[in-house]
């Protein structure tokens, strides 16, 4: 028998090595398994034991886009940070309208990454019942400063069944969403519900080239809250949902057990009905459900609305410069339309809308130094605000006059009460707003202000309740369907995605919660 | 007196042992170092995957990793199945995958033959390069291109609504609207792939022999005529292979289109929402990925069963062209 040999020739008298199939996919399996032994393997676990703070940069997942002037920024920032603790920062911006998804799938991948912002209105629900968030319970009492700017009462409101997620970013006590509008365009003051919609008319006569009202691609029950009267007549109770975007329940204040389906409050309904109308009149955009956050900024911003949706961040101003170059003389004001104004005490959870979250299988040390050393004012004001004298200068002792278009996603890493400086540009009425949601006192505690339900129990079907609202409750949200048949199609809908199991599970947790705080 | 052909000397002669070895030499080891790339990659990157199949049938915890979490049996089944909008969900994949396999197949042979109709070099080349672009067009540049000319700013317009209003026709509100999208939907697949499509029947067309439109004009047969009786029934074979392709498909939502032009706009759900964007939503709230491991595994052994059922009628019912 001829030696075998390996030259490359089809001649027949060189084709006489003959391997078994068994033999051939052996040797396939060893390439394979030399091609895995060549991949690198991932770090996991926390990482303290193994690498030192410092090695890699710290990544963070933020959303937005990357602020103007970032580089000189972050290089100022890391430069600092680097002498201070002996580790850099490395700020991923991911773009809202993909962002909770995109940090959904990175943190159930275990990705090695360090921190993200998430919230119960992302997927914090979903994160926490896979473990996978590390928990800061007994953390943060480690870091001098970090323990120093976060209040005893803002991590006890925090807390989900005594355990702490994510660092609570607040930069007051109360989050009450209103009206942001153009004042340029008002007659007069508007000092109510009724004198808020009549501005939208009047805008819609005499402007034709400019929406009045802006809704986007998040819309959901917020909207139809803050469009209904009946809110601004009686507050009633934040509802409670299983997990952001699903179809939650209405409380009733005086028997939190007492429940029921978020489309059968009349005060839902009565948003949805003025959301409807203005929809019909053209006094929103029609394409709110196709419209990202970020365009709709922007579309602000531009001058092609008149008003949209704020929340008491003292943020709603932020958009002046760019609003004033494109519309010289523009102005804005916002509009709390309470019936009883400023003393209307309405029910608040103080529970934070924003976390930033520490991924287990980052570096969860060198994420808790980071936190720690943004802080302290100076490397806050660095990475908040920009560079001093070329971002930004201080106004006052609580303000800051930008300079340049820099503008950091604060919210979603070291937003600190104690820290936070409010833009120069803020209107007369946002600083009062802002000011009166800082004092715990002007509110009302929610019956069920430290409750967090459990999603596991009903996964599945809290699942299908995320879909039928973005089918169903998201449109009727934004008034691109008629209120009555829309409603009965959210029902039945509802109903057949299991909505009664759910209200059950609520129920029961409710009543559990309740009996342990005695 | 002629003798007959007498045949080669080693034909008579007795088989050697080499002859009788040359079966074996298919294993060449120069043709088996030419497969190993190929094999590996398959391996690699399509074969050894399957292992997290078993995804499907597990309680997937990322700290316990794909083989050490629980097993659940078939109840990541269940969520998608037992939906109540799993037939809607099946229905709209396998209508809109058969209105763009049909479409594109159909647009692509007319193109094929128009083009190939085309004498004019320069012409032919150019026109070929345009009708081949939109391949390259990005899902989210079309969505942007559909909303200029269904909705413009605000919604409240577009370029189609305009032209309507120059003929007093009412103004429709594409995006509230979920009966046209269908229809929308194909209009944008046949503009993407089209051209894509005519390239490949294009590449059949040239390989049909002159001869055989020769004798065709010689017995006065229009060039209509010879596209119809000599071009399409030639590119049978094209056909069929496209259609296997596409069948094999079918389960699969062309996700990549359809969410970025439609989105989370649950108005349109009813007749755009497919598996593919009904699982990527679950996958997002649930970040469950037995769920959407198991919608996968359904996906590939429902294609499985439609490429085998389509092959069976091929071979039962146009043998001649049968591919396989």
């Amino acid at each position: 028998m001829p030696k075998p040999t390996i030259a490359m020739s089809v001649k027949e008298d060189t084709m006489s090595f003959t391997p078994s199939r068994r033999a051939l996919l052996s040797g396939a399996a060893a390439g394979m398994l030399g091609l895995a032994a060549c991949q690198p393997s991932a770090p996991l676990g926390s990482g303290s034991g193994g690498e030192g703070v410092g090695e890699h940069p710290s990544l963070a997942y933020l959303p937005s886009t990357q602020p103007a002037n970032w580089s000189a920024v972050i290089g100022a920032v890391n430069e600092k940070m680097k002498a201070d603790i002996g580790t850099t920062l490395d700020a991923q911006f991911l773009n809202w309208s993909q962002y909770a998804q995109q940090v959904l799938l990175k943190f159930t991948a275990a990705e090695t990454f360090d921190s993200a912002l998430n919230a119960r209105w992302m997927n914090m629900v979903q994160l926490v019942s896979s473990n996978s968030l590390a928990d800061l319970t007994d953390e943060i009492g480690k870091h001098e400063n970090l323990s120093k700017a976060l209040a005893p009462e803002l991590i006890e409101a925090n807390k989900w069944s005594g355990r702490l997620w994510g660092i609570p970013q607040v930069n007051g006590a109360a989050r009450i969403h209103h009206f942001g509008y153009r004042d340029d365009l008002a007659a007069g003051e508007l000092t109510d519900f009724d004198s808020f919609l009549k501005y939208l008319s009047d805008v819609k006569q005499k402007n034709p080239d400019i929406t009045p009202f802006e809704l986007h691609n998040n819309v959901g029950l917020n909207q139809a809250i803050t469009f209904s009267p009946l809110t601004w007549e009686d507050p009633q109770p934040v509802s409670q949902a299983f997990s952001g975007g699903s179809i939650g329940v209405a409380i009733n204040p005086d028997d939190p057990t007492d429940i029921r389906p978020v489309y059968e409050s009349e005060h839902i309904i009565e948003g949805i009905r003025v959301l409807r109308d203005l929809y019909e009149k053209g006094l929103v955009n029609k394409d709110a459900l196709t419209l990202d956050s970020a365009t709709a900024n922007s579309q602000f911003a531009a001058g092609r609305f008149a008003a949209h949706g704020v929340i008491t961040d003292g943020l709603g101003s932020q958009s002046l410069k760019t609003l004033q170059a494109a519309v010289p003389g523009a102005s804005l004001a916002n509009l709390l339309p309470y019936r009883d104004g400023l003393a209307a005490k309405p029910f608040q959870t103080f529970q934070s809308d924003n976390f930033a979250v520490i991924n287990p299988a980052g570096d969860v040390d060198r994420a808790l130094q980071i936190q720690d050393w943004l802080s302290i004012q100076e490397n806050h004001d660095m990475l908040a605000y920009g560079i001093e004298g070329t971002d930004w200068t201080a106004s006052g002792e609580d303000k800051y006059e930008a300079l340049s278009d820099y503008v950091f996603p604060g919210f979603a890493l070291l937003w600190r009460i104690d820290l936070e400086r409010m833009p120069s540009t803020i209107s007369a009425s946002e600083e009062e707003i802002f000011a009166w949601s800082k004092k715990f006192e002007n509110f009302t505690l929610d019956p069920l202000a430290t409750f967090y339900p459990d999603v596991t129990p009903v996964k599945k079907e809290d699942a299908e309740l995320t879909n039928v609202a973005t089918e169903h409750l998201k449109p009727l949200c934004s008034g691109a369907v008629d209120v009555d048949a829309g409603l009965d199609a959210l029902r039945r809908a509802a109903e057949a995605a299991g909505i009664e199991k759910v209200m059950e599970e609520m129920r029961t947790q409710i009543s559990a919660h309740l009996a342990e705080q005695g | 007196m002629s003798s007959s052909p007498t045949a080669p000397a080693t034909t008579a002669a007795p088989p050697t042992a080499r002859a009788r070895r040359r079966p074996a030499a298919r294993w060449s080891l120069g043709l088996i170092l030419l497969a190993v790339p190929g094999i590996l990659y398959f391996l690699v990157m399509n074969y050894a995957p399957m292992a997290g199949l078993v995804v499907a049938f597990k309680e997937f915890d990322v700290s316990q990793g794909i083989f050490g979490s629980p097993w659940n049996g078939l109840r990541n089944f269940e969520y998608f199945i037992a939906t109540g909008s799993a037939p809607r969900i099946l229905w709209n994949t396998v209508f809109l995958n058969t209105l763009f396999l049909a479409s594109t197949l159909v647009v692509g042979i007319v193109l094929a033959i128009m083009l190939n109709e085309i004498r004019l070099s320069i012409y032919k080349r150019t026109m070929q390069s345009a009708i081949f672009f939109p391949y390259f067009v990005s899902p989210v540049v079309i969505s942007v291109i559909l909303q200029v000319l269904l909705a413009g700013v605000g919604g409240q317009s577009g370029a189609v609504n305009d032209m309507l209003s120059v003929f007093s026709l009412p103004q429709v509100s594409w995006y509230s609207e979920p009966g046209p999208w269908p229809v929308i939907l194909t209009i944008v697949k046949v503009w993407q792939l089209g051209g894509y499509q005519s390239v490949i029947f294009l590449a059949a067309i040239t390989s049909i022999s002159e001869e055989t439109y020769e004798a065709a004009a010689i017995d006065g047969a229009t060039r209509a005529q010879m596209a119809w009786h000599i071009t399409v029934p030639m590119l049978r074979p094209t056909i069929a292979i496209l259609v296997i392709l596409g069948v094999g498909r079918i389960f699969y939502g062309d996700f990549g289109t359809i969410y970025a032009i439609v989105g989370d706009n649950g108005l349109l759900f009813p007749t755009t929402d497919v598996i593919d964007t009904y699982v990527f939503r679950a996958l997002r709230t649930l970040g469950d990925f037995g769920t959407t491991a198991a919608v996968g595994l359904f996906q590939s052994v429902v294609g499985l069963l439609f490429v085998l059922g389509a092959l069976q009628l091929q071979r039962r019912f146009a043998k001649d062209t049968s591919v396989l």
